[in-house]
């Protein structure tokens, strides 16, 4: 076995460092979090510097890479900038959708749009009544000659209004099977129809989300992705690697609140001693790096099997059950070491603990992890 | 236009250790590009992507810079190819030797049309090695480099001097030692990466360069410590920041420095 | 080389100037030999330089217009290959450093650069001189001769000026360079009239200050103080914040001021390697474990968002 990276990957990921800190730095990251703003400046560098273009064909701007190294960026832009991770993460399932399905025309609009410092498509699944229960879903796709008219609603829909596009789904209300009667559409987000409605959230206040009301918005029939009917597999295929990119994010914000913890409790002085000094707090230190490390060898592993075209249809469920609650217990943890000054809004670990939570419910809740991998365990165990 | 930027790959100044008796280690200090060096090799690549040419790098040094990670890094910045003479009869090396092994091998490259140069090397920061390969090389050379235009067999420079900025044109070949300011280095993209791997490296010997003689040490290096810490009242002053502020400058009166 | 006992000087700045001929009356008072100043200006210059205690002048004439200072390269390596003095000692400027190092490839040595003390161990010379990035200290021993070094300002104290120097002025031919540079302009930079080395009182904003604006704040304090506004290197390179010129540190203004106060200043070597000689160090810091605070001399512990106006009200307070 072996762990180290290769030179191309350490290149790469300082590389990233640097330009975090030139492009990126907290200083910033925490203002545009205190006024709700995107990063947009910080997201047009990784752009300019060729981040966005990793594992994106060649032929629209991109540059071969593998999931291990997609990993290793995901988890230093959760390091330095989590609100970086988290867009990069939610664009991976969309852009991966395009890369996949997409005619080459949408191909060329989107991920030359992408390579360029487009954000990323948002992703319309969510309805009211409908989450990971698609067959609740409710949007319709009306053909109407060269044109498709769509209707419903959206919630939860991440970065919508100020995407270009959302990969919007629907539901053909005459299917029996309801996973085999969903499509996916790139719906333009200046469609007329299209009315958003931005939601207050706990965390990612950099990262807007929004509720969204279409009421005969039409587009063209092109805009249809993949095959008719088929958008539900479609759509499965790549929640694997937007799991594991969401993973990988929260790796790297766990690891700066350990970071955090620990130049803390080197620092901090109480009853004449550092509170590094006590052992209740090495307890606590030891805790959250033995969970950081687990972390990082589940998320390397899955990555690692998915180069090598292994199906990693529950390892990637119990990883991002794993990684999403011993994510939220090491920035819980570093809030805890860091006494009041962690429930400070000036100080960044706060902001991990809020951002942190949502991984435990975006991107498939805990329980659906659970509802992936058990199953998945039995039928192996039938097998053997 | 033919552009040869030399690089200092050395370890890095931040990882030194201090040992409890004072001496220095630099066994666990990873080794990287000079960072005075990048805003050389950037200023090179911006001449080139302006008038075209070609822009080789060019490092001397012990052994231990002839790793293929420091090469790509080099590499990913942008030259074309990249000349290394790295023998650990090099380890040390004074500004002097430094100097005449690099002018031996801008020699050898041949037609060399501008020589750019860091500041200083990040490690010793001495801003000597410049100016003497430029003097070597025989040809004009000047340091504190802010801005330099091609025009031809000419190029227009501009000098951050410590109170005024002279602009000063000389004919090429010429050799600039640049400022830190003169360009912010570009960040290496993955493109640049994997391209910096299929690079060409000229791995060359001191006997390539003929340079058996001349590598005698002009300056020897006695002893490496940490600086001694000057001795200091440290007196921490808490409270609010009025109570705080008032007692400062009590001592500062005292002092006989307000 | 069969070298002679002096020791040459030569800067640009008459006041840097003043201060080499104390360190080469230093070096003269072991090796035995003159110190000797080389002039490039009026004569008037040549005989200022003959009160601030150089022993002898080398005068070479003024410059010529639409030359540069670094032209006298080749004259300086002609005269020192004739009259072998013991060493050469440079003003650590940035034309004087141009001169020291291509002095040192044509004389076949290598410069010691930036000198902060010479030492003799017995016959040996020594040279004292900071390295990475001023977190070690190193000694060097020339082995070849003559020895050719640079010192900046402020390492050595100027002598009082004789009223009645007794020193002689002599003069060197003048070798011209084998190539020449067109002077095609020079503009003063506005900001750059700002002498930090010379700065009794020195307020030095570190990466606690959060905005460029916030910058008004410190101006205000080193107004109060009388002080010169200085800062560290990222506030000038990284953020563009302010000058270069104003910015301590290894690659940066070396300062000895009265008194130093860093608001927000963490205090790494690379930094503290430009201060550290400063009489008074207070720093401001809301982390009282920052390097700064334990090489200070007074640290305040705090939010420097409101220290700093509560240290200016008390200042303003004590004029009144």
């Amino acid at each position: 076995m072996d762990f180290r990276w290769t030179e191309e990957q350490e290149l790469l990921i300082q590389s990233l460092e640097e330009l975090l800190q030139r492009e990126a730095p907290e200083s910033l990251m925490a203002e545009l979090d205190a006024r709700h703003e995107f990063p947009f400046k910080s997201w047009q560098a990784l752009a300019d510097n060729g981040i966005l273009a990793l594992g994106i064909p060649e032929e629209y701007g991109g540059v071969p890479a593998d999931i291990t190294t997609l990993t290793l960026v995901c988890e230093t832009l959760g390091k330095y900038a989590l609100p970086l991770g988290i867009i990069y993460s939610l664009g991976i399932i969309t852009i991966r959708d395009i890369i996949q399905f997409g005619s080459d025309e949408i191909k060329a609009e989107v991920l030359g749009g992408f390579v360029r410092g487009d954000l990323p498509v948002a992703l319309g699944i969510t309805e009211p009544q409908a989450g990971s229960d698609a067959a609740a879903m409710k949007a319709t796709a009306q053909i109407d000659g060269d044109d498709v008219i769509l209707n419903g609603q959206k919630m939860y829909c991440t970065l919508s209004k100020i995407a270009k596009y959302i990969l919007f789904m629907t539901r053909d209300s005459q299917g029996a099977n309801p996973y085999a009667s969903i499509s996916m559409w790139l719906l333009p987000t200046d469609t007329p129809g299209l009315r958003f409605n931005i939601l207050n959230k706990v965390g990612w206040w950099t990262v807007p989300t929004y509720e969204v009301f279409i009421e005969n918005a039409r587009i063209p029939r092109k805009n249809l992705v993949g095959q008719f009917n088929s958008g539900w597999p479609q759509l499965m295929a790549n929640f694997e690697i937007e799991r594991l990119a969401l993973c990988a994010a929260s790796l790297g914000a766990a690891d700066a609140a350990l970071e955090d913890s620990l130049s803390y409790s080197n620092r901090r002085v109480q009853f004449g001693n550092t509170i590094g000094s006590y052992q209740a707090v090495q307890h606590i230190l030891t805790d959250m790096a033995i969970k950081i490390e687990n972390m990082r060898n589940y998320i390397y592993k899955v990555a690692w099997m998915m180069d090598q075209g292994q199906s990693v249809r529950h390892e990637h469920a119990m990883c991002k059950l794993y990684v999403a609650r011993a994510a939220c217990e090491v920035t819980d943890s570093a809030m805890q070491i860091m006494g009041g000054l962690g429930y400070m809004m000036d100080h960044r670990v706060q902001r991990l603990w809020r951002d942190i939570r949502l991984m435990r419910i975006g991107g498939g809740t805990d329980e659906i992890m659970y509802n992936i991998a058990g199953p998945q365990l039995l039928k192996h165990a039938r097998k053997g | 236009m033919k552009i040869v930027v030399c690089a200092k790959l050395a370890p890095d100044a931040s990882d030194i250790e201090i040992r409890s008796d004072g001496s220095i280690s630099l066994e666990r200090a990873e080794w990287r590009i000079g960072s005075f060096d990048l805003p050389a090799i950037e200023a090179a690549m911006r001449l080139k992507d302006a008038h075209g040419g070609s822009v080789t790098a060019l490092s001397v040094g012990p052994q231990r810079i002839n790793n293929s990670k420091l090469r790509k890094d080099l590499l990913s910045r942008g030259p074309d190819d990249l000349v290394l003479v790295a023998e650990d009869a090099l380890t040390g090396a004074d500004t002097a030797v430094t100097a005449r092994v690099l002018a031996a091998a801008v020699r050898k490259i041949g037609a060399v049309d501008l020589v750019l140069t860091g500041e200083g090397s990040a490690d010793l920061y001495f801003q000597q090695v410049g100016l003497q390969l430029g003097e070597l090389l025989e040809v004009p050379v000047f340091n504190a480099v802010s801005n330099i235009e091609a025009k031809g067999s000419q190029v227009r420079i501009e000098r951050s001097l410590e109170e005024e900025t002279e602009v000063l044109e000389l004919p090429l070949p010429a050799l600039l030692a640049v400022t830190t300011d003169i360009h912010t280095p570009r960040l290496p993209n993955m493109k640049e990466i994997l391209l910096a791997g299929k690079k060409p490296v000229y791995e060359w010997r001191l006997a390539d360069l003929e340079m058996e003689r001349g590598l005698e040490p002009r300056v020897e290096a006695v002893s490496l410590r940490a600086p001694r810490p000057v001795e200091r009242k440290r007196i921490l002053i808490e409270g609010s920041p009025e109570d705080a502020a008032q007692t400062l400058v009590g001592y500062l009166a005292k002092e006989g420095v307000v | 080389m069969t070298e002679n006992k002096d020791v040459w000087v030569y800067s640009e700045k008459p006041a840097l100037q003043a201060e080499l001929i104390a360190c080469a009356r230093q070096l003269t008072s072991h090796t035995g030999g003159q110190a000797i100043a080389v002039v490039l200006g009026p004569r008037s210059l040549a005989e200022q330089t003959l009160r601030q205690g150089a022993q002898r002048v080398i005068w070479l004439g003024e410059l010529a217009s639409g030359r540069l200072v670094e032209d006298l390269v080749p004259t300086l390596a002609a005269g020192v290959q004739a009259k072998t003095p013991f060493g050469l000692i440079i003003g650590a400027t940035i034309r004087g450093r141009a001169v020291a190092g291509r002095l040192a490839a044509r004389l076949g040595v290598a410069a010691l650069a930036d000198v902060l003390e010479f030492q003799w161990d017995g016959p040996a010379l020594l040279a004292r001189h900071m390295v990475f990035g001023g977190g070690a200290v190193r000694i060097d021993r020339p082995l070849a001769s003559p020895v050719i070094a640079t010192v900046g300002q402020g390492i050595f104290e100027a002598s009082a000026l004789q009223a009645q120097p007794n020193g002689e002025i002599e003069t060197l031919p003048w070798v011209e360079p084998p190539w020449q540079a067109a002077v095609i302009e020079r503009r003063s930079r506005a900001v750059s009239s700002v002498n930090l080395s010379a700065a009794k009182r020195v307020v030095c904003p570190g990466r606690g200050v959060a905005r460029q604006e916030d910058l008004s704040m410190i101006e205000e304090l080193a107004q109060a103080l009388s002080a010169e506004m200085a800062c560290t290197r990222p506030l000038a390179e990284g953020l563009g914040w302010l000058p270069r010129e104003r910015y301590i540190g290894i690659s940066g203004a070396m300062v000895k001021p009265d008194l130093y106060i860093g608001v927000g200043v963490s205090g790494q070597a690379q930094h503290t390697i430009g201060m550290s000689e400063s009489r008074v160090v207070v720093a401001i810091n809301k982390d009282r474990h920052a390097p700064l605070v334990s090489q200070s001399d007074y640290a305040v512990e705090g939010d420097l968002y409101q220290v700093v106006p509560a240290l200016i009200r008390a200042l303003k307070a004590r004029k009144a």
